[in-house]
């Protein structure tokens, strides 16, 4: 069987909108038992300088993985590396636009490199790099 | 001018990529020579592998075959493959 062609190119966006929900929240306290009062106590949050609630960073990171195994239009994409820095706080309900750009392909392993960023508000929220190795595109 | 890299410049790439292993790997205590196989180095799979090599394309801004890949024993000869790349 041959390998399926890596049809990216350097330069190439990707962009979709998102929010995280009071469910998600809720989910996420109970499946990481973290219930930081910055991510659960409003009053402690408004107090502390915020807004309202932060939302978690990991879900956040969760959709680095929506990216990668949903909006990149393949079905054999595997995550390997990843770096992110949460910028500003991105509240529960507010619409946010996650975009990426193609900055490396490295066809010797298949991987393709991508920059993103997440903004609300025009503002970033989370940035970071992403490399996704596509397992059908291996030699 | 002979195809090997001035000493300096060769001193450079290796200081570089012994960089890149500290960071892939996670172990500042990691000393690349060119003997050096994946066998001995703690975490040297395959996923660590595609992150290296994707790590010092990224780094010289160069890129790599499969074929060069599939065909290298040690880290000497990865060495060397950057330093002809970079010529």
């Amino acid at each position: 069987m041959s390998a399926r062609a890596l049809k990216f190119e350097v330069g190439q966006t990707f962009a979709f909108e998102f929010s995280v929900s009071a469910g998600d929240m809720h989910s996420f306290v109970a499946l990481s038992r973290d219930s930081s009062p910055v991510h659960v106590d409003a009053g402690f949050a408004k107090r502390s300088g915020f807004d309202g609630v932060l939302v978690y960073g990991s879900l956040m990171a969760a959709q680095v993985s929506r990216f990668v195994g949903m909006e990149l239009g393949r079905d054999d994409t595997l995550e390997v590396g990843l770096h992110l820095d949460f910028v500003n706080p991105l509240y529960v309900e507010q619409r946010a636009v996650f975009s990426a750009v193609v900055d490396h392909i490295s066809a010797a392993t298949a991987t393709v490199g991508f920059k993103f960023k997440m903004a609300a508000s025009d503002r970033t929220v989370a940035k970071g790099r992403v490399d996704v190795m596509f397992l059908e595109s291996r030699a | 001018m002979t195809g090997v890299a001035p000493p300096a410049m060769a001193d450079k790439v290796w200081a570089r990529i012994g960089t890149i292993f500290h960071d892939v790997f996670d172990d500042s205590t990691i000393v690349i020579r060119p003997t050096m196989t994946a066998d001995e180095v703690d975490g040297w799979d395959s996923l660590a592998n595609i992150r290296l090599i994707v790590a010092i394309e990224r780094e010289f801004d160069l890129k790599f075959t499969s074929v060069e890949i599939s065909q290298l024993e040690n880290v000497g000869q990865l060495v060397a493959l950057v330093q002809s790349k970079l010529r």
